[in-house]
């Protein structure tokens, strides 16, 4: 199989869905002529033409409206956004258009579109292009939210988000764009919210998606010295969330931390903890901990900007507290 | 996390208590069994001690203040629960088995990495409430192997029952007779029969008589002087300033006989011993009068006859008053559980240099002892225990007094 | 301004179901205050008496397979696109046999196969969904055209210039129709926006902007239809304001306080629907036993309605599930 990168894997996911369908085409700003911020969408527009590959204004609410009205009226949008922090500019059409219109309308229309985001934080780039926004997209009904981590998954869940009848929010992580895995040639799918567990263990389960994947594996790395065996669950989605996948698991170790790269206070982690709770509490044997980001608009400073994102060592201890 | 200190119950009657004294300030480190304070009941003025390492957070409570049983007087950062006496499953003097297996190098590893982690952790979300002593799952695998999950030992983060520990206990509810047979894990050498006779002596006791635990600190520095010159083990010279304690205060050497304390005439104390087959509890008796060189000499023959499994029953016969020493662990303090019908079990901690102030206010460093007694409450109040410590202190602080009369003459 | 000056070369029957449809608007507006008092009705409810001229006028100058957005005073276009007043009232009544299965209300109503793809509730919200359907139908080389619907407020949101914007950089076939009626909620345009001429604000987007009598049934069918086939022909967007009145108030519960009697009057004065009855009996093209006629038809056909709504069943309990998503 050969090893691409994240960024080539998403690429192949697109290209290979618009040969597949015509219905799908893709905008954003910058996507076409200049092939992308992250230079995920290179070589679409001299393969696919101006007709399929869209450039737009700076004009997020713009954007995600045309796509929704788009997929509403049949077709299959990809919407780029540049990065994630804008997509709070066209929130208003996430929410209020794309999540709602299929449950508003009584079920007569559709929005098959997926809108692609990269976010997260750890290039200084300050408090207002650092956001990771996974909770919040998690929080709003209708929605569908699938985050990658590995290139293979990159590829495998982006074509089902295509393919998806359901407005998708694929949130990437710009600091994977160039991390590299095998990825399978051609037709390579992997349903929606399904949950993948990265590495077996029986003492602890960490549950994390997009970058904190791996600070969780590392951290599994650093606690297999001390031989604790940490099992490491890639949710790949936050909607619908693989509680099936979630529960074995921590009903084998009896034990869990949540680790989200976003703030801690209203995160994922904390819908987790709960469901877990409810579920299995006679299976665990300590509280079920958070790991998260700091409560505080992004610091531009490298140190700050360091403590506030979680690590290895805030994994580790966390871990520790209830091992 | 933080552990909130509240006024302890010292008496029956005493509903509310008064902080004579802080032994201790704000971000002091605390060590288990240290005295933190002077309170008093309605009875006596008692030193109350800490059952926890931790640091001090904050003192909620003014001295001369007097405050309801129960109100937060104190709060600590460290783990696990703080109640001076609670319901929670403690270690038996009597089970060396389940001594702490912490060495003192791992526990300061601990420390410095708890340090580092606290650091870290401030970034992160507030340390989560530990509710319960047990965990769920350690619940429920206790409830489906029959075990009353109060007698099992935690050893998860802050004192917890975890799966571990259940996995590891055996069943203290009288199994039913088709698992008569099943015998669980335990220590090679072990006899199964002394184990059952501990298990069910002690589960007896602590579910039928009320604990209420005073500890003293004794300064040791005259009993190791004489040691050295008398060729005699401290332990000697605890159980004769027990035994003459015990005919000053004749009300601690009873027994529990249909529902009443019975005084008993003789004092016949009962010393723990641990041994490779397990626990006995070998009696030395009728020691009221005996001299502090019988006494070691009995003390000396017991233990060997115990180690060689030579004991016979009259040698376990009779006890009137028990002493757990296990000082020789390594053990700073500790609380031991009565064995019925007595009235009372002193728990003997190691010596250990601690600094204290002298009457001129100059510091300097002395060998202390703690001693716990554990009373049975229909028999005793807390005045009763703290009056028969005090006694045993000043003996021992005196140590002259139990060698002068007596010394070196057998009894007739 | 276009007026009356316009000649139509429409048939009887064309201007005959003009007037009914107008009628049909009027009385099921009217019939909603009561029945929203007596609590058959919940939520919003904004009526469109008096802006009935602009919904009929566009409405007939569209084709079926051609698409209508709106905002959320909708009740008189879903009607004017052909939507059952049946079906529009049971939504009202959050009944299950309602346009939207009584999920949707009176701000949210969606009719797929008569193409009027929903009312929406977030001021200036649904223009670039407007742009997207124009897109789709480009995308798909067909030839439908859009036509969208706002009021005066929308044009004072940035979507709605991010919307005109893109429309006319992809000249999609979109045909944008401020409903001016003077007052978003209670402010008036000249306290709201810088220009009054609204029609002027699609200058900047090279969007030729025309204004249009609002209360002229006529007026409106015709600038609507060159609009229509402009965008239809590739001719890109086209931005109408469309000068109106709303008798009522803004909502159910506003009283309408901030507009002087003298202004009513004027504007009742200039009622679309007596005024082109009028006109059609001038003009010999109808009689008024006909137009009596159809008075009395569509008030009983709203009297059904209404029966429709009250014996149709609430949603099913399990309706509160269903088409969150695709799948479940």
């Amino acid at each position: 199989m050969p090893e691409i990168t994240c960024r080539e894997a998403l690429n192949q996911a697109i290209r290979e869905e618009m040969e597949r369908d015509p219905a799908v085409f893709i905008l954003g700003e910058d996507v076409g002529l200049y092939e992308g911020s992250f230079k995920v969408t290179r070589g679409l527009l001299a393969k696919f033409g101006d007709k399929r590959v869209v450039d737009t204004p700076i004009a997020e609410a713009g954007i995600v409206g045309l796509a929704c009205g788009a997929a509403m009226a049949g077709l299959r949008p990809i919407a780029e956004l540049m990065t994630v922090n804008f997509a709070i500019v066209a929130m208003d059409q996430i929410m209020n258009s794309a999540a709602v219109a299929r449950y508003m309308f009584g079920g007569q229309c559709s929005v098959p579109l997926v809108i692609r985001a990269p976010g997260g934080a750890g290039h200084q780039l300050g408090a207002q292009h650092s956001h990771t926004l996974d909770a919040l997209f998690m929080h709003c009904p209708g929605l569908r939210v699938v985050i990658p981590s590995i290139p293979a998954d990159a590829k495998g869940l982006l074509k089902s988000a295509i393919r998806s009848d359901d407005p998708v929010m694929f949130l990437e992580h710009e600091g994977l764009y160039a991390t590299k895995g095998e990825v399978p040639d051609g037709e390579y799918t992997i349903p929606l919210g399904v949950a993948d567990v990265k590495r077996q263990g029986k003492d602890v389960t960490l549950l994390a998606v997009s970058r904190m994947v791996y600070v969780c594996l590392e951290a599994a790395e650093l606690l297999a010295r001390d031989g604790i065996e940490a099992e490491v669950v890639d949710l790949r989605a936050l909607n619908p969330i693989d509680m099936p996948t979630v529960l074995a698991s921590v009903r084998k170790t009896h034990r869990a931390v949540t680790v989200e790269e976003s703030w801690l206070t209203g995160g994922w982690g904390g819908e987790l903890v709960a469901r877990i709770v409810a579920a299995a509490f006679d299976d665990l044997d300590a509280p079920v901990l958070r790991v998260g980001g700091a409560d505080v608009p992004m610091p531009y400073n490298k140190a700050l900007e360091k403590a506030a994102i979680p690590d290895v060592a805030q994994v580790v201890a966390r871990v520790r507290e209830i091992l | 996390m933080p552990i909130e200190i509240t006024m302890p119950k010292l008496s029956d009657t005493m509903e509310e208590g008064t902080i004579l004294q802080w032994r201790i300030k704000e971000g002091d480190r605390i060590s288990k069994g240290q005295i933190i304070a002077e309170v008093e009941t309605d009875k006596a003025a008692m030193e109350m001690e800490a059952f926890e390492d931790g640091l001090v957070r904050a003192l909620k409570v003014d001295e001369g203040a007097t405050v309801p049983v129960g109100t937060v007087i104190a709060v600590f950062d460290g783990e696990g629960k703080a109640e001076p006496v609670t319901e929670e499953a403690r270690t038996p003097a009597e089970k060396p088995a389940e001594k702490s297996e912490e060495k003192p190098a791992e526990k300061a590893e601990e420390k410095a990495e708890e340090k580092a982690e606290e650091r870290m952790l401030k970034r992160s979300a507030p340390p989560l409430e530990q509710g319960g002593s047990a965990s769920p799952v350690a619940r429920k695998i206790a409830l489906e192997k029959g075990l009353d999950i109060g007698r099992i030992r935690g050893t998860g983060p802050g004192g917890r029952i975890v799966l571990a520990d259940v996995e590891r206990a055996t069943p203290q509810i009288a199994p039913p007779p088709a698992e008569a047979g099943a015998k669980p894990e335990r220590a090679a050498g072990k006899s199964v029969k002394i184990r059952r006779i501990v298990a069910r002596k002690m589960l007896e006791s602590w579910q039928n008589i009320p604990h209420f635990f005073v500890t003293v600190a004794v300064d040791m520095t005259d009993v190791i002087r004489f040691r050295k010159d008398l060729e005699v083990s401290i332990n000697d010279f605890i159980v004769t300033a027990t035994a003459r304690s015990l005919h000053e205060h004749p009300w601690v050497n009873s027994l529990w006989i249909d529902g009443e304390a019975v005084e008993q005439e003789s004092i016949n104390i009962a010393m723990a011993v641990a041994t490779e087959r397990g626990l006995y509890n070998p009696v030395i008796h009728d020691c009221g009068n005996l001299s502090l060189k019988e006494i070691s000499r009995r003390t000396r023959d017991l233990a060997d006859k115990a180690h060689l499994g030579k004991l016979v029953h009259a040698d376990l016969e009779g006890g009137t008053f028990t002493i757990s020493n296990m000082g020789m662990l390594g053990v700073e303090s500790f609380s031991a559980i009565i064995t019925p019908p007595q009235a009372a079990v002193l728990a003997v901690g190691t010596v250990k240099g601690e600094v204290v102030v002298d009457d001129q206010g100059e510091p300097g460093i002395a060998p202390i002892l703690r001693l716990t007694l554990s009373a049975d409450h229909r028999t005793l109040d807390g005045a009763d225990a703290a009056e028969f410590l005090g006694t045993l202190k000043s003996y021992l602080e005196a140590p002259v007094t139990l060698v002068t009369c007596n010394y070196g003459q057998e009894k007739e | 301004m276009k007026g009356k000056k316009e000649r139509t070369l429409l048939e009887p029957r064309e201007l005959l179901a003009m007037y009914r449809d107008m009628v049909r608007i009027r009385e099921f507006e009217e019939a909603c205050p009561k029945l929203y008092s007596q609590g058959k009705m919940g939520g919003f409810l904004h009526l469109y008496s008096g802006q009935e001229a602009v919904g009929v006028g566009v409405a007939h100058a569209m084709h079926q397979e051609d698409y209508m957005i709106a905002a959320y005073r909708e009740h008189g276009l879903i009607l004017a696109k052909g939507t059952p007043p049946d079906v529009v009232m049971a939504e009202l009544f959050g009944k299950a046999t309602g346009v939207s299965k009584g999920k949707g209300g009176s701000m949210h109503m969606f009719d797929a196969e008569r193409r009027f793809m929903g009312g929406y509730g977030i001021v200036g919200g649904h223009l670039p969904l407007a742009v997207g359907i124009g897109f789709a139908i480009l995308y798909r080389e067909s030839d439908e055209v859009v036509v969208c619907l706002f009021g005066d407020g929308a044009t004072n949101q940035g979507v709605f210039h991010e919307a005109m914007n893109m429309a006319a950089l992809y000249q999609v076939p979109v045909v944008f129709v401020c409903e001016n009626n003077g007052y978003g909620i209670g402010t008036s345009v000249a306290r709201a926006s810088a220009v009054e001429q609204l029609y002027k604000k699609s200058c900047a987007y090279e969007t030729p902007g025309v204004k249009v009598d609002g209360m002229d049934v006529l007026a409106v069918y015709e600038t609507v239809r060159q609009a229509v086939q402009r965008a239809r022909e590739g001719g890109g967007p086209t931005y109408v304001e469309a000068i109106t009145y709303r008798f009522r108030g803004h909502s159910i519960s506003d009283p309408g306080t901030y507009r002087s009697e003298q202004e009513k009057k004027i504007w009742q004065e200039r009622d679309p629907i007596p005024n082109f009855a009028e006109r059609l009996i001038a003009e010999g093209r109808a009689s008024r036993e006909q137009l009596d006629q159809i008075d009395a038809e569509e008030k009983q056909r709203i009297e059904a309605a209404i029966r429709f709504a009250e014996e149709s069943p609430e949603p099913a309990a399990e309706e509160l599930w269903t088409d969150v998503y695709a799948k479940f």
